[in-house]
């Protein structure tokens, strides 16, 4: 019978077997029961794991005082007054949607109905999280369990005699719940807000057959970024022009908030979005940033940052025209990277997904060259 | 069931703010993205909570990486995390062998390939094997391996570390 590897020690020390096959998992606890060289090498890995605990307990924070939970939500339903920069870019996202929907209902368009398919639900999946091993009584000796674990760690000694801060508290019930629920992905339906009133515009200025096609022709020129008149920071005078006609977009909770946020920050200085807009945003995944790259060789090129339904980003990046797109810095960090002609210039999507992901979301932004 | 997150945030925040903490080495920045990370969520309503923020919580890390990386390549700052670390003045003694302490803990970790530092993190942080694995893209079966590994290097390279500062003095 082969020896026990020290992936499946630590897997054992860590309370972790039942999370693997069960077979495997009993493989391993009935070799342990059996095997002296195992369970020496048990205790070798129980050390390098404490170690390890040790020196990350060296670098752990001390949180003596929690910011406001009630403060939070209100930032989280919008109604704080928060400086910095993610109500302004969503404002800035907010913005676009009024400016273009106003455009082209002034055009005597009508928006689509809402598109139900598209705010459904992502498939749940749950999962059942095992229990520690703790509970056998094995001859190996104890085995703490991981809420233990988390206690032990606050009182592991610290490297160099520095007194390590106190570890993370034991794992709360409200945690263990939350982890037999499914997984983390992002459902269109959680932001309706941010995707209907965005995405509904987009889909519709950056269709083709579109009478939306006639906007594009009217507010962008060949060989300068598509909607750049649209996307032009309004003045406050502009807001105040154009915030009644957010009366105008559907009566939906979502077109609501986004017709509100924009009326009231419509006058964020901010001019990162002159070459975003609709065909920088992929329809249904929410804006997380809006904003110009920094280096100075791409100067004009425009960063988006999405939220996918798995959690992670994408990233969008339009490059004007006569700026070498090679510039741009490396993806980095495992991310495909696709690169798409856009308005002369280029558009570059970049997330941590396949390249044919990647096509897949570059079809949904539609409205290439 | 809907969750309860007044009592998810008085449980999870702290070790948020420690997980991103390793990350950014800013602790009020670390702190920032958290509340970042939680106002998402509380956007969002994810139905598995804590996985969700400690996802968005590294890309909001990683976005911020790299902007910093950015913004030093274009103003010709060449020096390491660890030297502005110990440039900018500390308050205290305890300070100062705190931060020398975070300076020997953050090169130990920069010892430790991306993947095996991430999953190092999330599980110090509280999260799970089918987390972690979800999480760093690794099989599930793979996920004890990778910390072995990690939590080998780490030690390692810490001891290194404390070492050399030793013979320099």
């Amino acid at each position: 019978m082969s020896h026990v590897d020290e992936g499946m020690l630590h897997a054992y020390l860590d309370g972790a077997l039942d999370d693997l096959p069960a077979a495997e998992a009993e493989r391993v606890r009935r070799h342990l029961a059996e095997c002296g060289v195992c369970r020496g090498r048990l205790q070798e890995e129980r050390a390098v794991r404490d170690e390890a605990a040790a020196v990350l307990g060296a670098a752990s924070l001390e949180i003596s005082e929690l910011p406001s939970f009630e403060e939070l939500r209100a930032r989280a339903r919008g109604t704080a007054d928060v400086p910095g920069f993610r109500l302004q870019k969503l404002a800035w996202a907010a913005s676009v949607v009024l400016a273009l929907g106003t455009g082209w209902l002034l055009r005597g368009g009508v928006l689509p109905a809402p598109d139900d398919e598209a705010v459904a639900s992502a498939p749940a999946v749950t999962e059942a999280r095992g229990g520690a091993d703790e509970a056998d009584a094995t001859p190996v000796g104890a085995v703490s369990t991981r809420e233990q674990e988390h206690s032990e760690r606050s009182s592991l000694p610290s490297p160099a005699g520095v007194a390590a801060t106190p570890a993370p508290e034991a794992a709360a019930p409200a945690d263990a719940a939350a982890d037999a629920t499914e997984v983390p992905a992002r459902t269109a339906a959680a932001d309706p807000g941010i995707r209907t009133a965005t995405d509904k515009v987009a889909d519709v200025v950056a269709g083709d057959t579109s009478p939306a096609a006639e906007l594009r022709t009217t507010a962008g020129q060949r060989g300068a970024p598509v909607l750049v008149q649209g996307l032009t920071p309004p003045s406050p005078d502009a807001s105040e022009a154009v915030a009644p006609r957010a009366s105008l977009l559907p009566s939906r909770e979502g077109a609501g908030f986004v017709a509100s946020r924009a009326a009231s920050d419509l006058s964020a200085p901010d001019d990162a979005l002159e070459a975003g807009g609709s065909s920088l945003s992929v329809p249904g995944l929410s804006v997380v940033s809006v904003g110009r790259l920094e280096e100075i060789e791409l100067q004009g090129a425009v960063r988006v940052v999405q939220l996918m339904e798995n959690g992670d980003t994408l990233e969008l990046v339009h490059i004007p025209a006569g700026v070498d797109p090679a510039l741009l810095p490396a993806a980095g960090d495992g991310r495909s990277q696709l690169l798409s002609p856009r308005a002369g210039g280029w558009l570059v999507l970049r997330a941590r997904a396949s390249t044919d992901a990647l096509s897949e979301l570059l079809r949904r932004l539609g409205g290439g060259d | 069931m809907s969750a309860d997150w007044a009592e998810l945030y008085r449980t999870i925040f702290p070790d948020l703010v420690r997980f991103l903490h390793r990350k950014v080495w800013d602790p009020d920045r670390a702190r920032d993205l958290a509340q970042e990370a939680f106002v998402r969520a509380l956007e969002h309503q994810p139905l598995k909570p804590k996985a969700w923020l400690f996802q968005v919580a590294s890309n909001l890390a990683r976005d911020e990486a790299r902007t910093v990386v950015r913004r030093k390549r274009h103003l010709a700052l060449l020096k390491s995390e660890v030297e502005s670390l110990q440039a900018s003045a500390p308050d205290s003694a305890e300070e100062l062998t705190r931060r020398e302490q975070w300076g020997r803990v953050q090169e130990a970790l920069g010892a430790l390939g991306e993947r095996d530092r991430e999953a190092l993190l999330l599980w110090d942080a509280g999260l799970g094997y089918p987390d972690i694995a979800r999480q760093t893209g690794l099989a599930l079966a793979s996920v004890g391996t990778t910390l072995a590994r990690a939590r080998r290097r780490l030690a390692e390279a810490y001891r290194e570390k404390e070492e050399s500062d030793v013979a320099r003095r």
